[in-house]
């Protein structure tokens, strides 16, 4: 498997401060976010074209795990034709539509109470997102149950 | 830091001029473990209190929580009624003498007070010897304890010199006392120099970049200028964070200086007591709910695969049914076809020549190597989704386990946080009024605690956008560099800096986290061994934390820490001391006494042998003051046969308040030692 890591992984540019938020306060890393987006939105069959790209992370961070999960999400939509997965670029490509689906899903169903009121940015509001873990791991959670 | 003699006049139950002599490894016998002896009430604290004392002027010691200073007597009550006058000054001293890097050390403090109670300080002397022999002396109380705080810094002294019973509050420091003992731990293991050059390094990039915003044009010019101004800000932010923890610590201590005040009225004693011990609780609670928030975070990423986990239970499966019917992997060995061709030699070692109907062949094998390939991926694949798996059980339960804890913890919160509101309203409505006054001013302290709390978690936020912020310009800046040629002398220097402060960051997360691992290597060593057979078969292993807090796993790699016994948590202690030592120390042994006070009354025979056998092999210097019920024929003769016991003290009872401290030879270990006691008696 190649699992590139010479990839900038790209993500909507509006949540770029979701995601500086999300690192300090609910999650260890970047490519976690992401890794969590992607399961919604490939759990709900959702995905979403970028209409504008910002560079959020370099896939070098993302984990053997995570990539083995993207390469197993291409091949079950792709009737496990392996050839579909040789080429890492199109497998973050079309990640990142997942992503794209599912941070609207983790934005509706978990997060509304920790945004910050005041910004058009989506932006976290530091003062109420100290459990801002329990309530993401209790999603993850719920979504399983 | 090795301790080699004490020497107390008049201090606490010790009248007139008392010594011990410390064991310690360079002795020629090798002999390292000292044991002071005594039955409860005899001084064996006084000797712990003693050196806390002297090295670092401290009155109250940790475990003296809800006791004033003026409560506690420091000279020898004895020597002072037997003073000719009231106004007679008593003087009451201890002198400690050690060795450190080479060189020998004497820290003298003195107090003299008169019978009336009145106790002033008196004189405090530090001589130092350095490896050539020369003396330089001491007397200035700030140079002396920046050199004391070298030699053993005062946030991680309970780590070596500390109250066995207590110990295990290591397990459960609250987050302000964890932030002080990393301060303490880094000084000790050096990463504070590392951390000084970054800071340095930082402040030559501010300085190149305000120079280069002075000179730079266009849209470089600004992106230049955006930098500085934000580079400003955080700092600004920064310093600011820093006063409002400082802030926080300062209103901390006001509030615990009012309590002290309010303990004078007795009617509400019993109130402030409960209010005291809840408050206490309170924040173990918390701290304990911000650990377990702490491990969540950590783990929401991994848990995430758990709502794919039909697609990699499917994917697998596809695989593996491919892996069973044999179509995978494929049989051709692409080494071997790359050799025969390029060896020109086929495998029946005839000459392979182009175009001919074996090399053509040959080419057709090669070509079907691209599905090969196809077919060593799956492989790979195929392993990665059964370790995937294989943990999704484990993931599950672990979440579970976490979110049952903290929904526990909170309820416990509340409940804590009701009964605390309601005893605040029984102690402001006391019949004293200035009880009441004292407690509207604790409100306001609160209060003021709060607010400084939210505005430091805000910045903290703020920071955290800014810096994020920053890095893009940087990268902006680096672009719009190439793309206006604004490539200067000045520039260039600028670069540099940002790359060496990036370096030496870099660095620096990796020494610190090198370090790390290297403790919590070192401490599960400590931990393997010391442990009983019972806990060996329950608990995995130790985890140190950022933060240098612990944490210890099952052996289904889960946290248990609120599970375990306080045997074992004292075990875990030691182990985290034991390790912190071995990794400061440059020789194999740790160069650092362990200073234990009554470190066996919490643990089972089993736990007693294990330190026994393992840490006088392990530190240069065990200190132990023990009293005859942890302390017996037992555990004597298993020290005696480690060949390790040099020094052995009796702490015995002259009447009340009055305690001398006599030298034993070790061959008296083998009798009864309650029997001998009872006989000198």
């Amino acid at each position: 498997m190649n699992m590139a890591g010479e990839i900038r992984v790209r993500t909507d540019p509006k949540y770029r401060e979701l995601y500086n938020g999300i690192k300090s306060f609910g999650m260890g890393d970047m490519h976690e976010l992401f890794f969590l987006c992607v399961c919604l939105g490939y759990k709900a069959r959702e995905k979403k074209r970028l209409t504008s790209k910002d560079e959020r992370f370099w896939s070098r961070t993302v984990t053997p795990d995570e990539y083995a999960c993207y390469y197993a999400m291409v091949l079950e939509r792709n009737d496990m034709d392996l050839s579909k997965i040789q080429d890492d670029t199109a497998v973050i490509s079309e990640m990142e539509e997942y992503a794209n689906a599912g941070i609207e899903i983790l934005l509706r169903e978990c997060l509304s109470d920790y945004l910050a009121k005041t910004t058009n940015e989506v932006r976290l509001d530091p003062t109420s997102s100290e459990m801002l873990p329990r309530a993401l791991l209790h999603f993850v959670f719920e979504q399983i149950q | 830091m090795i301790l080699k003699k004490l020497i107390l006049k008049n201090f606490r139950q010790f009248k007139g001029t008392q010594e011990i002599e410390f064991a310690f490894e360079s002795d020629s016998n090798g002999r390292n473990v000292t044991v002071i002896f005594g039955q409860n009430g005899r001084g064996k604290t006084g000797i712990f209190r003693a050196i806390m004392f002297c090295l670092y002027g401290e009155h109250l010691l940790s475990q003296d929580e809800g006791v004033a200073q003026k409560e506690l007597h420091l000279i020898n009550q004895v020597a002072l009624d037997e003073s000719a006058s009231d106004t007679e000054a008593i003087e009451a001293s201890v002198e400690v003498k050690l060795r450190h890097n080479g060189g020998n050390y004497s820290v003298k403090r003195t107090l003299l007070g008169v019978k009336d109670g009145a106790v002033e300080p008196g004189i405090l002397r530090l001589s130092h010897t350095d490896a050539d022999g020369n003396t330089h002396n001491y007397e200035d109380p700030e140079k002396i304890k920046e050199l004391v705080n070298q030699i053993l810094d005062k946030n991680i002294r309970e780590y070596f010199l500390f109250d066995g019973e207590k110990i295990e509050r290591l397990t459960r420091a609250s987050v302000e006392q964890r932030k002080e003992i990393s301060k303490g731990i880094r000084n000790l293991l050096n990463v504070d120099a590392l951390e000084k050059a970054v800071g340095a390094t930082q402040r030559l990039k501010k300085k190149l970049s305000q120079e280069l915003a002075k000179k730079a044009t266009g849209n470089f010019g600004k992106v230049v200028h955006q930098i500085v101004e934000m580079d400003e800000k955080i700092s600004q932010l920064k310093t600011s964070c820093q006063s409002l923890e400082e802030e926080y610590v300062l209103a901390g201590a006001e509030k615990k200086q009012v309590d002290i005040q309010m303990e004078a009225y007795t009617e509400i004693r019993s109130l402030l007591r409960e209010r005291r011990d809840k408050e206490n609780e309170l924040q173990s609670q918390q701290d304990q709910a911000k650990a377990l928030l702490l491990d969540m975070k950590s783990r929401i990423g991994k848990s995430s695969q758990l709502l794919i986990s039909d697609t990699v239970e499917h994917v697998f499966k596809q695989i593996d049914a491919k892996k069973q019917k044999g179509e995978i992997p494929s049989e051709i060995r692409q080494d071997l076809i790359e050799k025969l061709l390029s060896d020109h030699l086929c495998i029946c070692r005839r000459e392979l020549i182009p175009d001919t109907e074996p090399f053509k062949q040959i080419i057709l094998w090669r070509d079907k190597l691209s599905k090969a390939d196809l077919d060593n991926f799956a492989l790979d694949l195929w392993r990665y989704l059964s370790g995937i798996r294989s943990h999704n059980e484990d993931i599950a339960g672990i979440a579970e386990t976490l979110l049952v804890k903290y929904g526990s913890r909170t309820s416990t919160i509340e409940s804590l946080r009701s009964r605390i509101e309601k005893l605040n309203s029984e102690i402001g409505t006391s019949e004293r009024k200035d009880a009441a006054e004292l407690e509207t001013q604790r409100a306001r302290i609160e209060e003021k605690m709060i607010r400084i709390e939210a505005r430091r978690r805000n910045e903290q936020g703020e920071l955290a956008a800014l810096e994020s912020e920053m890095m893009q310009l940087a990268e902006r800046r680096k672009s719009l560099e190439k793309e206006e040629q604004a490539k200067s002398e000045l520039s260039e220097r600028a670069t540099l800096a940002e790359g060496a402060v990036q370096l030496l960051q870099t660095v620096y997360e990796e020494f610190s986290s090198e370090i790390k691992v290297k403790i919590a290597h070192e401490a599960n060593l400590f931990f393997e061994q010391l442990l009983d057979r019972e806990g060996r078969e329950t608990l995995k292993e130790i985890v140190v934390n950022s933060d240098y807090s612990l944490q210890v796993l099952d052996r289904w790699g889960k946290p248990f820490l609120a599970d375990i016994s306080a045997g074992q948590r004292q075990i875990m202690s030691i182990s985290l001391i034991a390790a912190l030592a071995k990794v400061a120390s440059v020789s194999e042994v740790m160069e650092i006494p362990l200073f234990m006070d009554t470190p066996f009354s919490r643990l089972s025979w089993d736990h007693r042998r294990n330190l026994i056998n393992v840490l006088p092999r392990s530190c240069a210097q065990w200190i132990l003051l023990v009293t005859d019920t942890e302390f017996s024929q037992q555990e004597a003769s298993l020290l005696k046969q480690s060949g390790r016991w040099g020094e052995f003290y009796e702490l015995q009872s002259k009447g009340a308040g009055f305690s001398t401290i006599i030298k034993r030879d070790i061959p008296y270990t083998q009798l009864n030692l309650r029997e001998s006691l009872e006989a000198h008696a």
